[in-house]
């Protein structure tokens, strides 16, 4: 016999009730004054034992009723024989973030907590269960044991850990890695069954497109859904730069992103931090299921690996693990960029194109690393492009198959290409490979105006316009001769001459991007008259270089990151690589002085994730969690669909506890016994109205 | 006490009862002109089984020598016969609420059965008791006598318990001159103390009418909640839930009814029950009507 509501216990004081209710009645009379006493004592004398006897009838069965109910609630089964074979049990339980979600005392943890102590109680003493913990990896909490050493087991179960250990889950891992498990329990001749204890929400980075992997056919999948009913939870779910290329003492814009999962509006407040430093903050209000991004411009005093975090603060929130966002941010001193003029006279004259941008960037301070190629002086080919973040090219230099494959690749992989068109733009056949990077096809027609045309900002906000709009440059008429363009799908025109031709143009090639100028920057020329003597156009062009520049950070790639916040001694452990408790080893940067920055290294696909910062001691100090990426919070429900995908009937899925008991009731336990217990209630009250209604009215 | 000298209310009271009962017997008598009751006269008027007490003169003897049963002739009076009225005022009285009320339907029986004495010019007396003689008043037949009875009557409070048997003997001692006696009470004391009560009058040759007074209640025990029962006359209490007892209380209430009914009629004493809730005349005019036919069948 088991139980599937076993803290319906209690309800069995209910019994009291009726004997209360007796009590009460017996303190609970009228008084009369009665003549005919004695006929009344005569009839008392003769009858009072069986007066008394038909009260406790009465009252027993009241009580056998309210019994029978409890009883019913309790909702019994019968135990039914497995035969020769036992069971082998494996519960894993989601530990991931989200499951710290918590309404009051009762959190996603404690909910599956509980729900493998119900398990327990609905084992065999000879079934042998076995606990794993799942995040970003599918770890050992309890090997194979059996249900009778339950304080091992309950043991175990109370060891699980209070605190997410990871952002994700990979709910794959569950198929892959127990497999062996589950074939050697096979093999044994033991019934299999897994039960999955999670909120069954989708978490963090690279979320699991299919998630649940292959189910086993011959063995009996239990979901059980630990999620908290109410669902009202806000997340930082973006944190991100818009370029990467990141300089410092350079204003970088910084966009944030709160998400509400909830069906109620909220207002939030969000503060951005570099370490322990308050870089900004801001409030807004979210509208229910709906994304918020709000702009932070942030300036980096110092070169390195930084990490901006974002907090938000939020009332009502059910999970607060993901209300906060790290960001690891590579802060260089200058960016590297490659001028390019395909001038065929070779030299480089004062009044030169190449001259100008150059001169132009280099007055803007030590931002950039300036190398300049000149055609007939410079080999192009020799030019190591692997660092460099820009290239110029002025004139457009003659090309040969094996250079633009070089400038392609370059683009292609999140490099920048500047190109201003020149009166040396030249499109000899065979050489037509640089056309297809740029954002607009390029014409031979050369336009040029009776009078000089305007130059004027499409109206659309580009981050490469920002700032630009209070000059009032663009009334003076600069344009005395331009190419005729037409701009390519997806390419967003920035400037236009005439009020109508397309004069600076850009779009996304691969990772990179690409700027096209449809006339020369060459004042000799003056197809743009006077440029360079007005900071505009220096403005502008380190614009067009910090916004094309943006070359991403690869994966793959090693990616340095220091905390300046924790002292000589700490250590940062992350956990999706090497598990639970198993320390990275941090380098100490021995040329700090203060010796206090602790450095962690990782591959960059290995930074997004939670570290846990301990002290010396290896007490834990805090945790921080990272990512590089933009990545979804943790609340992204699994459907049932997903879960439910086999049609055969051995994947079961229960939201409540009383839908586990029922999944577990019907296939393991036996049949119910409520329907008994029902009836025998009914029957105890119809016999107690029968014989309260016969003795009290005998005919 | 002189009717002169009572309080106006009492007064009007005494009036009410007396018209009452002047109402509730001229309904009863309509039709009739004979005295109901039966005692010594010059007209022969019926025979009866001798009974213990019976004055060994009105012995038939012709019909002893032809039957060789004791018989005794019966003759109608047709003057002056006495009735002593015997009205019991004992707490159990009380129980009911105002027409309803025990006592109050005992004030009224007596004062109609005093009015209709008088109003023949026969005479009545009255006795009130509990557990001793209350009040007492001698035998009269004026209307001026009637009105003292009927004071007595009004100013009787029912609040001691009974004695019944006792008070039976001490009246039958007390009552030297044969007659009607009428006895109205509940009755409510040992089933062979009534009995016994009532036999001594009789031994002394008195005709004897028990009136018995009750309560629809007491009869039928109607009761549903929960309840304490405090005995009137220092009963004691019983606490219970009415319904569960109900069919036993009316047994023990049956069985004594039929106790003392059989007990009176061995004993040659006339009984009827008057339910306080039925109405008094019609209830009085069934129980004078029984007594004529019943004396006409003798005849």
């Amino acid at each position: 016999m088991s139980f599937m509501n076993p803290f319906m216990w209690m309800g069995f004081a209910a019994v009291s009730i009726p004997i209360i209710v007796h009590l009460l009645n017996r303190q609970r009379f009228i008084i009369l004054d009665w003549a005919a006493q004695e006929f009344l004592q005569r009839a008392l004398r003769k009858h009072q034992r069986k007066i008394k006897l038909q009260e406790w009838i009465l009252l027993l069965l009241r009580c056998l009723a309210i019994m029978a109910i409890v009883a019913m609630l309790l909702r019994p089964v019968s135990a039914q024989s497995f035969g020769s074979s036992s069971r082998f049990r494996i519960a894993v339980v989601d530990v991931s973030a989200s499951m710290q979600a918590a309404q009051g005392n009762i959190s996603a943890l404690k909910k599956a907590e509980d729900a493998i102590k119900r398990l327990l109680e609905l084992s065999h003493k000879e079934d042998r269960i076995e606990i794993f913990i799942l995040h970003d990896e599918l770890l050992t909490l309890l090997k194979s044991t059996e249900v009778a050493n339950s304080q091992l087991v309950l043991d175990a179960v109370n060891s699980l850990p209070s605190k997410a250990t990871s952002l994700t889950n990979r709910y794959d891992l569950i198929t892959e890695k127990l497999k062996p498990h589950i074939d050697a329990a096979l093999g044994d001749n033991s019934v299999v069954e897994v039960f999955v204890f999670s909120d069954l929400q989708k978490t963090g980075l690279g979320a699991q497109k299919m998630p649940l992997g292959d189910f086993e056919d011959n063995v009996l999948w239990y979901f059980h859904d630990c999620g908290l009913e109410t669902k009202d939870n806000w997340a930082v779910t973006g944190l991100r730069l818009e370029s990467p290329n990141v300089v410092k003492d350079q204003r970088t814009n910084v966009q944030v992103d709160v998400t509400s999962y909830s069906k109620l509006p909220q207002s939030v407040n969000v503060k951005l931090f570099e370490g322990k430093q308050l870089l900004g903050e801001q409030k807004a209000t979210v509208a229910a299921g709906v994304k918020v991004a709000l702009p932070f411009q942030v300036t980096f005093k110092e070169m390195g690996a930084r990490y901006l975090r974002a907090v938000m603060e939020c009332g009502g929130d059910t999970l607060a693990v993901d209300n906060t966002r790290q960001l690891g941010v590579q802060v260089s001193d200058a960016l590297p960029v490659v001028l390019m003029d395909g001038d065929p006279f070779g030299a480089i004259y004062w009044r030169d194109e190449t001259f100008k941008i150059n001169m132009l960037l280099s007055s803007r301070g030590k931002k950039y690393k300036i190398q300049v190629y000149k055609k007939g002086r410079d080999d192009f080919s020799s030019i190591d492009l692997s660092d460099v973040k820009l290239l110029v090219m002025a004139n457009l230099p003659p090309s040969t198959i094996a250079f633009v494959k070089k400038v392609k690749d370059f683009v292609e992989g999140g490099g920048a290409l500047l190109v201003s068109g020149g009166p040396y733009v030249q499109f000899p056949e065979g050489k037509k490979g640089l056309a297809e990077l740029l954002p607009c096809v390029v014409s031979e027609k050369i336009q040029t105006p009776e009078e000089p045309w305007k130059i004027s900002l499409t109206p659309a906000q580009h981050p490469e316009m920002e700032g630009l709009r209070k000059f009032n440059l663009f009334e003076v008429d600069l344009v005395e001769r331009m190419h005729e363009v037409t701009a390519k799908k997806n390419a967003r025109i920035l400037l236009r001459a005439g009020g109508r031709y397309p004069l600076l143009t850009v779009h996304q090639y691969g990772k990179g991007k690409v700027a096209f100028w449809a006339s020369s920057l060459d004042s000799e020329w003056c197809d743009i008259h006077r440029w360079d003597y007005l900071s505009i156009f220096g403005l502008l062009s380190e614009h067009m270089i910090t916004f094309t520049s943006a070359r991403e950070v690869l994966p793959g790639k090693d990616f340095s990151l220091s905390f300046n916040t924790f002292d000589v001694g700490d250590s940062a452990t992350w956990h999706p690589e090497k598990g639970i408790g198993v320390p990275l080893k941090p380098m100490i940067d021995k040329d700090n002085k203060n010796k206090s920055m602790l450095i962690v290294q990782a591959n960059i696909n290995q930074v997004a994730g939670l570290y846990e910062i301990r002290n010396r001691s290896g007490r834990s100090l805090s945790w921080v969690g990272v990512n590089v990426d933009d990545s979804e919070s943790d609340l992204q429900p699994l459907s049932d669909d997903v879960i439910l995908v086999k049609e055969n009937g051995n994947v079961k899925l229960s939201h409540s506890i009383a839908e586990f008991n029922k999944n577990l009731g019907t296939d393991d336990l036996g049949k119910e016994m409520w329907k008994i217990l029902l009836l025998m209630a009914l029957a105890f009250l119809s016999l107690e109205g029968f014989l309260a209604w016969f003795w009290g009215n005998p005919k | 006490m002189a009717v002169s000298n009572l309080d106006p209310k009492i007064l009007e009271r005494i009036t009410r009862l007396e018209l009452r009962a002047k109402a509730i017997v001229e309904g009863v008598m309509t039709g009739t002109h004979r005295s109901p009751f039966k005692g010594s006269s010059i007209e022969f008027s019926d025979h009866r089984e001798y009974v213990v007490g019976d004055d060994l003169r009105h012995i038939d003897w012709k019909i002893f020598a032809k039957s060789d049963n004791y018989y005794i002739k019966q003759y109608e009076e047709e003057t002056n016969f006495r009735a002593q009225l015997l009205v019991d005022a004992s707490e159990s009285m009380l129980y009911g609420e105002g027409s309803e009320n025990k006592w109050n339907c005992a004030q009224l029986v007596a004062a109609s059965l005093a009015y209709l004495v008088t109003s023949s010019q026969d005479m009545a007396g009255l006795t009130i008791f509990d557990n001793e003689i209350e009040s007492q008043l001698p035998m009269g037949s004026s209307q001026t006598h009637l009105l003292k009875m009927c004071a007595l009557l009004e100013r009787a409070k029912p609040a001691k318990g009974t004695a019944l048997l006792k008070m039976l003997h001490d009246s039958a001692s007390v009552l030297r001159r044969r007659g009607i006696v009428i006895v109205i009470s509940d009755f409510f004391s040992p089933e062979e103390e009534v009995i016994k009560g009532l036999q001594a009058l009789r031994n002394k040759g008195h005709e004897v009418i028990a009136l018995q007074v009750m309560h629809r209640d007491e009869l039928e025990f109607p009761f549903k909640q929960y309840t304490k029962f405090e005995g009137l006359e220092g009963l004691g209490n019983v606490t219970l839930q009415p319904q569960v007892l109900r069919e036993a209380y009316k047994k023990e209430v049956d069985l004594f009814l039929e106790t003392i009914r059989k007990g009176f009629r061995k004993c040659g004493v006339d009984y009827h029950l008057i339910v306080t809730d039925e109405s008094l005349d019609v209830s009085l005019a069934k129980f004078l009507s029984a007594r004529h036919f019943n004396s006409k069948m003798k005849k």
